[in-house]
């Protein structure tokens, strides 16, 4: 899988979003450049069924009569065209709330008492259904599952130097329903028991790519994360893109706090940027608080960089997740 | 979700609006639009990997993606690329709906239903077209298919929904085309317009359920009436209940009457007279009877005492006498060293003594005894009294039980009377109750209860009867107008004449309903364009078309193949796509014709001849003769033309080789089945011991063994032309033995390698004539079909039911040929040479200049001034020519047969419009015709396209005095006239017009060459039967119309 990946944010679109998170009251910031497989495959959808006035009043003329009733007789009550009940009564069959005797009696099904006792009963619709899963820097690790809302990633061709095993996705399907609410897997869902004889049968693989803002809220115990825009500047927050509850970490084991190493490779960095000599900013001491970046410098630095406006941001790491910082410049005591 | 639901485009992912535009296709979007190979290559990838990868949805070819698969499978089709047809699923047993199905027809039916994309029908004319299509559509319908049935001719349409219009889980709907009006459809198809069946959704129901409203309040309120009289007659029943209680405890009474009695005369008699009258009765019997026994005892106990002192002394007596006998014997017999004898003898006296003993125990004893006799008395008299006081008291018992019986029994009939008071009050409130209001089975309280309970459930029955049709009629009221908009969700049969499809407000093109079955009748009449728009409707596709009667009739054409898409590509000046012939470019690209092989066995004397290859006759001489080195009785004759190959064309052998050593002779030699098949349609068929591809059904009369286990099973059949039998050896089927290792895999490489068929399961052919009857159906599958109806001997030598039609006698032949003028021909020839002179007469090319042409005013003053202003313009009309016609249903109506209720339909058919409106006057001004009830319709051909009459009569109108003719618009006008009878055709015509026509090649009138090639082949096949030649002469009857 090899693309160009997208250009990270700078410091002023990290300084909005941080605002933009801030009802969230988050810990720490990330910037994740995430690579996706969405997989479209069949499953079935256990739901409530709703009948339609029609259909049930179908089925009630039906129970009225004990012995049950012939379409001949449903068609003298109801006075509808023969046709077209008998398709209402064939879509009851379909749907198990009604079955035809020997004798061709019509007579609702135990279910379809059920249904008709509550207007609705328990069903299960075979639909097409996305799954999104987060592919690891190693290509050796499985991809983990990620629900992505949908419509936020965006395709990108991923070569074909990539597999998936459908598996995972059968696994997701048997894990708990703890596992399920943390990792925002669908719960009435369950794999189609279909023979891949149709298209309808075939699950199909897209690889997609995602650029995120994540942070972490409620203490710890849920992750977040939001879209960021085509544009690259702005993000999504009306609604995140995805979030996991405790156990995020199996999916984002990279959400860790980069060694101090790599905060200074980022300072260096950024004072390269801002004329700084490499040698004096060798000399500030860094220190991470929450999502700052203290950085204490010597009178020569701050006064060089009095003259900066707004806020400045780091991002320091390396791999898909990358973690922001606020710097806090200081003077450092002499 | 339903299958429906679930290939719909709705119930599909989202397209793919989310992707980047250089975003793949949804899977579903690139399946579709992908060609069938290429969707078997994906669903064969995703089997094996278990899943597909975007980067496998990527087009192949040119990159560029049809949205319309159907391009691409018409394109291949059309092409002759095959490859796009996608597996046939596996064969499912097929139950018809339709029992009366042939084999064919079953055959196709499913074929149509097995195929997942395209399967072409082709029919001769009256094989069951409609009755197949129905079944397709029942069976796709009962799959839970939606079925878009299409027909270019409205009537072959509303045949198919008639045939279906019993089926229930059909729920069609009838598009109207733009020039048609739902009056002018037969009553089944009116009913299922769009328009009539909203119109019948939103009120019928409704007002049925207002009425249903009522009827069920009412039958509530009346019932609630009952409720006060099932009271009564739980009341009732309780009184007659009780009323049985009395009664029985009456009879308990009775039966313990004497008892009673009995005992309380026991305890009368034992206490004292304080009692009832009874008791005192009795009480005082007993005191006498007491009072009686007691005096009778004390006499007895005095008796008693005074013999017991009587018994004493005489005890003491006879004691004494005994001791005095003793000791007067001792002195008697002087044993004096006794004491008695000393006793007597110092006791002086006691002789005397004795005696006096003696006297007194006698004494003693009568005494006695007369006691005894008194006390026996005694006794006798107690008894009696005892017996006296038994007699008396059971005589009071009995009068006494008696009475009281008698007492009872009155009590017991006044119960009854009330019993029986009960009972009619019973039976009234009984019959006061409700029709419907289960009544008490019996007069009890428990039928009382049950009947009161079942009576709770009638209530609440009503009650829910009326809650139901409430909510019925409530949502009728509200949502019947959503009732009407399930219309086109639930009707799962769309039939739509062609034309009107696609303007339909509800089903046409704008809906975007995608139909899982798209039916296209009368196939042959639509032209790929038109089929290319109609096709992206269905999901899969099957067209019924009509057999071209111009190739059929070509028997050799036929055999050499029709013409292919390419030829007809390159020599007609529409485009391709604009020509009506894309149906049989189909057709001969996927029909594995049997016919197109070039073998052909045939007696040339005595000897049997195989060709090898068509040799056209003005390059026969061309042929050289050669004779097989091994074998000098086998002649081979070599095409040596200027500048091509010699090729080997014929083979002759002697005539004493059996075709089959002859074939299995030329297989060895050349490697060529030379196959000549008997059928149209090849079909394979298993056994556990062969598989067999059939080429005909006819009876095996040898066979060849071409290779080990490879059997060529032939047939003796008809020689066309002269339809003598075994002239010709035919194969039936081609035998492939299991044993010998063939499998179905290697015999298909086999048929399709050596003959070049291959059967795809997509096409099939209905030759088996069901409408018409045998005899008509051989003289038109001979006239115009090349033979190619399948008919059996004996059926095409069967006569129909007896007409009186053209000729003066019932006439049972099935086609009448009424030449007009008559054939003038003196009744002594007539007589001498019968209908040979007359044949003769008719192969005189010469018309009879009968005719008149309506823009001629010298034609027009020689018709009848009152029929002129009815007439048009222009136009053709052979006035003799009509009045012949009316004469011959004048002819009709005078023939029972043709009236009553199963009287025949007719048509009257003239290939002029104007000699149709001079008919149809002089049918109006006949007066026999008018007073008699004859299902008559007269117009021109093209009105009965896809309908049919018992009876046509076709008056062919043309009489021309000097020059050939055209006969109508065309061949093909011709043609579908004649063939729309079912059991008599009549032609009337000039019989030296048509002699005519025969002898004239080239164009004529408005026909092309080619055309009027056609016109004259089937013409001169008609004077052949005329002239008393034809293959089917005995269906065929010539008579000359009588004079006016």
């Amino acid at each position: 899988m090899t693309a160009a990946a997208p250009a990270l944010p700078d410091s002023r679109a990290l300084a909005a979003w941080w605002r933009q998170l801030a009802p969230h009251r988050p810990r720490s910031l990330w910037v994740g450049r995430l690579n996706l497989l969405r997989v479209e495959a069949p499953v079935s959808v256990t739901c409530s069924m709703h009948l339609d006035r029609l259909t049930l009043l179908v089925l009630r003329a039906m129970a009225s009569n004990p012995g049950g009733a012939t379409l001949a007789n449903l068609q003298g009550r109801l006075s509808v065209d023969r046709p077209l009940l008998a398709q209402v009564l064939g879509d009851l069959a379909g749907s198990d709330l009604a079955q035809s005797g020997l004798s061709g009696n019509w007579l609702p099904t135990a279910r379809g008492r059920e249904a008709l006792a509550h207007g609705e009963y328990p069903g299960e619709r075979p639909e097409r259904r996305s799954f999104t899963f987060l592919r690891a820097d190693d290509p050796a690790a499985p991809p983990q599952f990620l629900n992505v809302r949908p419509g936020v990633a965006t395709f990108w061709p991923a070569g074909r130097d990539w597999t998936f095993d459908r598996g995972l996705l059968e696994d997701c399907f048997r894990r708990p329903a703890d596992w399920k609410h943390c990792h925002d897997f669908p719960i009435k869902l369950r794999p189609a028991e279909v023979e891949l004889s149709t298209w309808h049968s075939v699950a199909v693989v897209y690889p997609e790519r995602l650029t995120a803002v994540v942070v972490i809220a409620e203490a710890g115990r849920r992750l977040l994360g939001f879209a960021v825009r085509a544009d690259g500047r702005s993000l999504d927050t009306d609604q995140s893109a995805f979030e996991n509850g405790p156990g995020w970490e199996e999916t984002f084991p990279d959400l860790t706090e980069p060694p101090l190493a790599e905060w200074r490779r980022a300072w260096r960095d950024w004072c390269a940027g801002h004329d700084i000599p490499a040698a004096e900013a060798e000399t500030c001491r860094l220190e991470r608080q929450d999502h700052r970046l203290r950085v204490a410098a010597p009178r020569t630095v701050t006064g060089r960089l009095q003259t900066r406006r707004g806020e400045s941001w780091l991002l320091a790491g390396h791999g898909r997740c990358r973690t922001a910082a606020l710097l806090d410049l200081v003077a450092a005591s002499p | 979700m339903r299958r429906r639901e679930r290939l719909s485009p709705a119930a599909a992912p989202a397209a793919s609006s989310r992707f980047a535009p250089s975003a793949p296709p949804t899977w579903e979007e690139f399946f579709r639009a992908a060609p069938a190979t290429r969707q078997a290559e994906l669903m064969a990838l995703a089997r094996h990997q278990g899943l597909l990868y975007a980067h496998q949805l990527a087009p192949t070819g040119n990159g560029i993606r049809s949205p319309q698969p159907t391009t691409h499978l018409l394109a291949d089709l059309l092409a002759g690329r095959l490859e796009g047809l996608g597996p046939l699923p596996p064969a499912e047993p097929l139950i018809c709906f339709d029992t009366a199905l042939d084999g064919a027809q079953r055959d196709a039916v499913m074929r149509a239903c097995r195929a997942p994309d395209i399967c072409l029908i082709e029919a001769l004319p009256g094989t069951g077209k409609s009755r197949v299509v129905a079944e397709i559509v029942a069976q796709s319908v009962a799959r839970g298919e939606r079925v878009l049935l299409l027909a270019g001719v409205a009537a072959t349409l509303d045949r198919v929904l008639g045939l279906l219009s019993t089926r229930e889980d059909v729920c069609a709907v009838r598009c109207l085309a733009a020039d048609e009006a739902p009056d002018s459809l037969p009553g089944h198809s009116r009913v299922l317009t769009f328009a009539e069946r909203l119109r019948h959704l939103r009120e019928h129901p409704l007002t049925c359920a207002r009425r249903e409203v009522a009827a069920a309040q009412e039958q509530q309120a009346r019932r609630k009436q009952d409720a006060p009289v099932l009271d009564a007659l739980q009341e009732l029943a309780s009184r007659r209940e009780a009323l049985d209680q009395q009664l029985a405890a009456h009879q308990v009474q009775a039966a313990q009457v004497l008892a009673e009695v009995e005992q309380e005369a026991a305890a009368a008699e034992a206490a004292d007279a304080s009692k009832p009258p009874f008791a005192t009765v009795i009480a005082n019997h007993a005191g006498a009877r007491q009072r009686a026994l007691d005096q009778l005892d004390r006499d007895l106990a005095d008796l008693q005492g005074r013999a017991d002192a009587l018994r004493q002394q005489h005890q003491r007596d006879t004691d004494r006498r005994e001791a005095a006998h003793v000791v007067t014997q001792a002195k008697q017999q002087g044993r004096w060293w006794t004491g008695a004898w000393w006793r007597a003898t110092l006791h002086r006296g006691l002789p005397a003594e004795a005696t006096e003993l003696e006297a007194r125990c006698q004494q003693t004893e009568e005494a006695l005894t007369k006691l005894d006799d008194e006390t026996g008395d005694l006794h006798r008299r107690r008894e009696q009294a005892e017996r006296d006081f038994s007699g008396q008291r059971a005589t009071l018992i009995a009068m006494e039980a008696e009475q009281r019986q008698a007492q009872g029994s009155e009590a017991a009939a006044l119960l009854h009377l009330a019993r029986g008071d009960l009972e009619t009050r019973w039976q009234a409130a009984v019959r006061s109750l409700d029709v419907d209001t289960p009544a008490p089975v019996a007069m009890t309280m428990a039928a009382t209860l049950a009947a009161r309970e079942a009576f709770r459930e009638c209530l609440d029955a009503d009650a829910e009867r009326c809650r139901f049709a409430a909510d019925w009629a409530a949502f009728l009221e509200e949502e019947g107008a959503g009732l009407a908009d399930r219309l086109p969700k639930h009707a799962n049969l769309v039939a739509s004449p062609t034309l009107g499809l696609a303007a339909d407000k509800h089903f046409g093109n704008a809906s975007g309903i995608l139909f899982d079955v798209l039916v296209l009748q009368d196939a042959h009449q639509v032209t790929e364009s038109e089929f290319l728009a109609l096709a992206v409707r269905g999901r899969r596709w099957v067209l019924v078309g009509e057999v071209p009667w111009e190739d059929a009739g070509d028997a050799e054409r036929n055999r050499r193949g029709r013409r292919s898409p390419l030829r007809l590509a390159a020599g007609a000046s529409p485009p391709a796509a604009l020509r009506p012939d894309f149906f049989q470019r189909l057709w001969v690209g996927l029909h594995p014709d049997p016919h197109r092989l070039p073998y052909r066995w045939e007696r040339e004397g005595d000897r049997i001849r195989c060709r090898l290859r068509a040799v056209a006759p003005e390059r026969r001489h061309w042929l050289e003769s050669e004779r097989v080195a091994d074998a000098p009785d086998v002649e081979l004759r070599i095409l040596t033309g200027p500048g091509s190959r010699p090729v080997l064309a014929e083979v002759v052998f002697p005539g004493d080789m059996t075709v089959a050593r002859a074939k299995e002779f030329l297989y060895r030699e050349l490697e060529e089945p030379t196959v000549e098949p008997a059928g149209f349609c090849p079909a394979w068929s298993e056994t556990p011991e062969r598989l067999t591809f059939s080429l005909g059904d006819e009876a095996e009369a040898d066979r060849a063994e071409l290779e080990p286990g490879l059997w060529e099973v032939l047939t003796s059949a008809r020689q066309p032309g002269n339809g003598r039998l075994g002239d010709a050896w035919r194969t039936a089927r081609m035998e492939f033995a299991r044993a010998a290792g063939w499998d179905r895999g290697r015999a298909e490489d086999w048929v399709e390698r050596r003959l070049g068929l291959r059967d795809r399961g997509r096409t099939a052919r209905l030759d088996v004539p069901h409408r018409m009857q045998a005899g008509l159906a051989a003289f038109l599958s001979d006239l115009l079909f090349g033979g190619g109806y399948r008919i059996g001997d004996a059926a095409a030598a069967a006569t129909g039911p007896p007409f009186r039609c053209a000729g003066r006698d019932h006439c049972s032949s099935p086609v009448e040929f009424l030449a007009v003028p008559p054939l003038a021909i003196d009744a002594p020839v007539r007589r001498a040479n019968g209908h040979a002179a007359a044949r003769a007469r008719a192969a005189r090319p010469a018309g009879a200049g009968l005719e008149l042409d309506l823009a001629d005013h010298a034609h027009r003053d020689r018709l009848p001034t009152e029929l002129r202003p009815f007439l048009p313009p222009l136009g053709l009309v052979n006035y003799l020519e009509a009045q012949a016609v009316v004469r011959a249903l004048e002819a009709l109506a005078d023939d029972p047969a043709a009236r009553g209720p199963e009287r025949p339909r007719i048509a009257v058919l003239a290939l002029y419009p104007a000699q149709v409106e001079l008919i149809r006057r002089l049918v109006r001004q006949s007066p026999r015709l008018a007073g008699a009830d004859l299902d008559i319709e007269v117009d021109v051909p093209g009105a009965f396209r896809g309908r049919e009459s018992t009876i046509t009569l076709l008056s062919l109108t043309r009489s021309h005095a000097h020059r050939a003719v055209s006969f109508g618009d065309g061949p093909g006008d011709l043609a579908l006239a004649l063939t729309r009878a079912r059991s008599k055709l009549v032609l009337l015509g000039d019989a030296g017009t048509l002699a005519r026509r025969c002898q004239w090649d080239g164009p004529v009138d408005h026909l092309d060459a080619d055309t009027a090639a056609r016109e004259r082949a089937l013409i001169e096949r008609l004077v052949r039967y005329v002239q008393g030649e034809g293959p089917h002469q005995q269906a065929f009857h010539l008579c000359e119309a009588d004079g006016p």
